[in-house]
């Protein structure tokens, strides 16, 4: 059998492309830096950031620490994750990283130095504000007016928060994945009318999430 | 803390000590860095409100003071919020 597709581990399916780019086998999960529990008597299923032993549990008992994992997971590309969870592209954050520990920069400054146009720095230091990755605060100037100063959010506070608004958005994700499974098992409880395919995006018509055009 | 905070700091606590303006060869000489970096950043507060020139020096400005009292570790300034609404 050969491949035409140049990308390895990639397929056409119908002009979509799927690409697989986990060919090895799975790692053993106890060894990643997240923990992922599982009820041993309901379907509940937990991620922690640490390792909680014994400590995590669902009904009052322990549950169990999940090792293995059947599914092939694409590894997350950190720049896609920031976009997909908190709708900030790269320049944003090249941004956010500019202002820490630095500065007073000027806004024409940081344009400069990172090849944007002042507009572009104005919208994303508004964004960052929006998103709490920094604070701004209106400062008096002497022949009237106010200039707008912008500033890193406590590195413990920005750890905490970003770490809450992602699983926010992981929850949002796996409500829609459960809502998925359950529309299956609807279906074929209730021997449906139709295509399970039309049926499943009827669905989730109002889930598509809109292409960012910042 | 950056050579930017450092000069400001300098700048507002010198004017206060010796009520006259600061010159960018004595902060630079002070704060031990290269003089033209001293009078480029001064150039760069300038635009930002932070300091005012003067004669041959610079005096801080009460926007440079409200900046300071927020004790942050590093800031953007932008001078003109109103510009992308003009």
């Amino acid at each position: 059998m050969t491949e035409d597709n140049n990308t390895p581990g990639a397929h056409d399916h119908g002009g979509e492309q799927f690409v697989n780019h986990q060919s090895q086998s799975n790692p053993n999960l106890t060894e990643r830096p997240y923990s992922i529990y599982r009820c041993t008597d309901c379907q509940n299923i937990v991620l922690s950031m640490q390792d909680c032993g014994d400590g995590m549990t669902c009904h009052g008992e322990p549950m169990e620490r999940v090792s293995e994992y059947a599914m092939d997971v694409n590894p997350p590309d950190l720049r896609q994750v920031l976009l997909d969870a908190f709708g900030l592209p790269k320049s944003g954050l090249d941004i956010c990283l500019c202002v820490i520990g630095e500065g007073p920069l000027s806004a024409n400054e940081i344009a400069e130095r990172l090849d944007y146009e002042e507009s572009t720095v104005r919208r994303y230091l508004k964004k960052l504000d929006e998103i709490g990755l920094l604070t701004r605060s209106q400062l008096n100037r002497e022949d009237g007016g106010f200039v707008n100063v912008y500033q890193p959010v406590d590195l413990d506070q920005m750890r905490r928060e970003t770490l809450i608004g992602f699983y926010v958005w992981a929850g949002e994700a796996a409500s829609l994945i459960e809502q998925a499974n359950l529309t299956k098992e609807d279906y074929l409880k209730e021997g449906g009318d139709g295509r399970l395919d039309e049926v499943f995006w009827e669905e989730f018509a109002d889930h598509r999430a809109e292409p960012d055009t910042k | 803390m950056g050579h930017r905070q450092k000069l400001l700091e300098y700048v507002v606590a010198q004017y206060d000590r010796e009520e006259r303006l600061v010159t960018p060869a004595e902060a630079a000489r002070s704060l031990g860095l290269d003089e033209s970096l001293v009078a480029e950043c001064l150039t760069a507060f300038t635009d930002c409100h932070l300091v005012v020139p003067e004669n041959d020096g610079y005096r801080p400005t009460v926007t440079a003071r409200e900046l300071l009292a927020l004790d942050c570790d590093g800031a953007i300034v932008d001078p003109c919020p109103e510009a992308d609404k003009l």
